[in-house]
C-alpha cells in the first residue's frame, strides 16, 4: 500500500478501519507478546530460585567469581539506553526525525558497549574454565555443584544477550523507517513498539544484575 | 494518530536520575549484610526500578486498562508459577507418619525365623529366584553385576568382593535387605518381603552369583537368635570419624563443643559416641550433614530433639524404631545394635536433653 488519500494514509492496512483501531491493537500485541517474554525469562529465574534456595552456600561462593564493576557498567548502559530510546520515541512523535535518529544512533551505540562488556566477561570465564554445563573445568570452588551456578548464569545472561541483538537489529529498521520519512507525527508505532520492546530488555537486566552479581 | 501535546522528555530524564540512584543504592546495599533481608531489599529496589522502566519509559502508565491488565496478569502468572514451585519443593519433607511407627519388632525382626533359614534348601532357591527376577533384577541385574540400573551410587555387583558396605555374610545380607541402605537407592524390603522370602532370595545371590560367600560367626548367629538384636555390621570407618566426615561445619549451627557431653552416664556416653556430632550437645541441631552415597552432595539440616512429630518423646518404641531404622534419604544412619539396657539408657538420656 503506498498510496494515499485523505481517509486513508498510506500506514493503514487494509484489515483495520482506522488507524486509531490499528494502533491500539498493536500495542495490545506487544504486550501479548511482552507477556510469553516475562514468562519465558520466569522458569530461568524459577530455576534460579529453587537452586538456590537448595545450595545458598554455593550461590554465594560462586557469585563472587562475577565481575561486579562489569555488571554495574552495563546496568549503568543500558538505563542509558532506556532514556535515549524513550527520548527517541517522543522525537518521533513530535516529528523531530533526525533527532530521532541520532539518539536512537545512541541507543544502539550504548547496546554495542553492552555487549562489548559482555563478550569481555564471557571470554575471561571461559579463560578461567567457568563454562556452561558439562564443559565446566574450574576448581576453584570447593563444591562439586559449583557448575550449576554458572550454567544458571550463562543460560540467563546468554537469552538476555541475545534480546539485545533482536533489540539492535529492531532499532537499526526504526532508523531506515525515520531517514526514509516512513513514520513519523502521525504514525510513530514501529519505533515505539520497538521502544517498548528495549525497556522490557532493561527490565530483565534490572533484575539479573542484583540476582546474579550482587549475592552479597 | 497524531500525537500532540508536551513533550515527556523533562519525565524521562527524572525517570532516568531515579533509575542511576537506585542502581547505585542497590550496590552499595549489598556489601552490608542484613541477613534474611539481603534479598528482599535486593528485590525491593530492583521492583521500584522495574516500576519505574514499565510505568513511565513504557507508558503503561497512561496505557488503555487492557495493556494494563494483560501486563499484570503475567507478573501474577510469574507470581503462581514460583509459589507452587517452591511449595512443592520446600514442604517435601514429610514427618514420619504414626502408621509407619505402629508395628515395631524388634529392630529388625529376626530370631526364631533366622535358625529355622539359615540353611538353603531347593524350595527357598527357587522362590529365591522368582523373588530376585521379580524385586531386584531391575537394578542388580539379571546376572546379578549391579548393571540393571544407573543409579548413583551403583547398585551392589554381587559377583565382586569388594564395596559391599555391610558385610556378606548371610545376616550382613539379611540386614541390608530388610533395613535398605540408607543415602542410596537400596529400599528396605521389610514391609515388601516376609522373612521366608528374604531369605530365599539371599540363598539365591548366595548361591548363583557370589563366588565365595562366607558364613556369620557362631557369635553372630548366638547373638541373632537369642532376641538380643543383631550385632552392627562391621563398619568400614570407626563411626565417629564417619560422623566426623558427614558434617559440615554451617555458619548457622552453633559450634559443637563435643567436649561438652560429659560421659557420666551410660547414656551420655552412647549420645557422646553416636549422636553428638549431629545432633549437637543439646539437641539442637542445626549441623548441615552431606548425605553420604549421593554424588555429587546434597546435604540436609539437622532438626532440632524438640520436633516431636512422630511422638518419641512420649513413646520408647518409636524413639527405637527412629535410631534403629535411620530415615533412608534423610542423611540419618540407622544404629540397630544396641541392648536392651543401652535402649534405655540412650532414651532416657536423649529424653532429658533441652534443645
Amino acid at each position: 500500500m503506498s498510496h494515499a488519500t485523505a481517509e486513508h494514509p498510506a500506514h493503514l492496512q487494509h484489515h483495520f478501519a482506522t488507524s486509531a483501531q490499528q494502533y491500539s491493537s498493536a500495542k495490545l500485541g506487544l504486550w501479548c507478546f511482552l507477556v510469553t517474554e516475562v514468562l519465558l525469562f520466569g522458569g530461568l529465574f524459577v530455576a534460579y530460585i529453587i537452586f538456590r534456595g537448595l545450595y545458598p552456600d554455593l550461590f554465594h561462593e560462586a557469585s563472587a567469581h562475577l565481575n561486579k564493576v562489569m555488571g554495574g557498567v552495563n546496568t549503568v548502559v543500558l538505563i542509558c539506553s532506556s532514556l535515549t530510546m524513550a527520548l527517541a520515541v517522543d522525537a518521533t512523535k513530535h516529528n523531530q526525525l533526525p533527532r530521532a535518529q541520532v539518539l536512537m544512533w545512541l541507543t544502539v551505540l550504548c547496546a554495542l558497549i553492552f555487549m562489548g562488556v559482555k563478550y569481555f566477561e564471557y571470554a575471561h570465564k571461559f579463560h578461567e574454565g567457568l563454562l556452561p554445563g558439562a564443559h565446566f573445568a574450574f576448581h576453584g570452588i570447593a563444591n562439586s555443584r559449583a557448575g550449576l551456578f554458572f550454567s544458571l548464569y550463562f543460560m540467563m545472561t546468554g537469552l538476555h544477550g541475545i534480546h539485545v541483538l533482536v533489540g539492535i537489529g529492531l532499532i537499526l529498521w526504526s532508523i531506515r523507517l525515520a531517514g526514509q520519512r516512513r513514520v513519523g507525527a502521525e504514525y510513530f508505532t514501529p519505533v515505539e513498539l520497538t521502544g517498548i520492546y528495549w525497556h522490557l530488555v532493561d527490565l530483565i537486566w534490572i533484575y539479573l544484575f542484583p540476582l546474579l552479581y550482587l549475592i552479597g | 494518530m497524531s500525537h500532540s501535546g508536551k513533550s515527556h522528555g523533562p519525565v524521562y530524564v527524572k525517570v532516568w536520575i531515579g533509575l542511576l540512584i537506585l542502581t547505585v543504592t542497590t550496590i552499595v546495599t549489598s556489601y552490608y549484610n542484613f541477613g534474611a533481608f539481603n534479598i528482599l531489599i535486593a528485590m525491593a529496589i530492583a521492583t521500584v526500578k522495574a516500576s519505574l522502566v514499565v510505568l513511565f519509559f513504557m507508558h503503561l502508565y497512561d496505557d488503555t486498562r487492557l495493556n494494563q491488565v494483560v501486563f499484570v496478569s503475567s507478573l501474577l502468572c510469574l507470581g503462581l508459577f514460583v509459589a507452587l514451585t517452591a511449595s512443592d519443593l520446600w514442604y517435601r519433607r514429610d514427618a514420619i507418619p504414626a502408621s509407619a511407627v505402629s508395628e515395631f519388632g524388634a529392630g529388625i525382626d529376626l530370631p526364631a525365623d533366622i535358625a529355622q533359614y539359615r540353611a538353603a534348601s531347593p524350595e527357598l532357591l527357587a522362590e529365591g529366584q522368582k523373588i530376585y527376577t521379580a524385586q531386584c533384577a531391575t537394578c542388580h541385574g539379571a546376572a546379578g553385576h549391579g548393571d540393571g540400573a544407573a543409579n548413583t551410587p551403583p547398585p551392589r555387583n554381587f559377583t565382586q568382593t569388594d564395596g559391599w558396605h555391610f558385610g556378606r555374610t548371610p545376616l550382613a545380607m539379611f540386614k541390608t535387605v530388610t533395613a535398605g541402605s540408607p543415602g542410596t537407592s537400596m529400599a528396605a524390603y521389610q514391609s515388601v518381603l516376609s522373612v521366608r522370602e528374604r531369605w530365599a532370595v539371599i540363598h539365591f545371590i548366595r548361591s548363583n552369583f557370589m563366588p565365595t560367600p562366607p558364613d556369620d560367626s557362631a557369635e553372630e548367629i548366638a547373638k541373632a537368635t537369642s532376641g538380643e538384636g543383631m550385632d552392627a555390621p562391621k563398619m568400614r570407618i570407626p563411626v565417629d570419624m564417619a560422623l566426623e566426615k558427614m558434617t559440615i561445619a554451617s555458619p548457622q549451627a552453633p559450634s559443637l563443643e563435643l567436649g561438652s557431653v560429659q560421659r557420666s552416664t551410660p547414656g551420655a556416653t552412647l549420645y557422646a559416641d553416636h549422636c553428638v556430632h549431629c545432633h549437637g550437645p543439646s539437641g539442637a541441631g542445626g549441623q548441615k550433614v552431606a548425605k553420604l552415597g549421593v554424588a555429587p552432595y546434597a546435604y540436609e539440616y539437622v532438626p532440632s530433639l524438640s520436633t516431636n512429630s512422630t511422638g518419641w518423646q512420649e513413646n520408647q518404641t518409636a524413639f527405637v524404631h527412629i535410631v534403629s531404622r535411620g530415615l533412608p534419604g534423610q542423611a540419618k544412619p540407622g544404629f540397630s545394635h544396641f541392648t536392651a539396657a543401652e535402649w534405655d539408657a540412650l532414651y532416657s538420656f536423649t529424653k532429658s536433653l533441652r534443645p
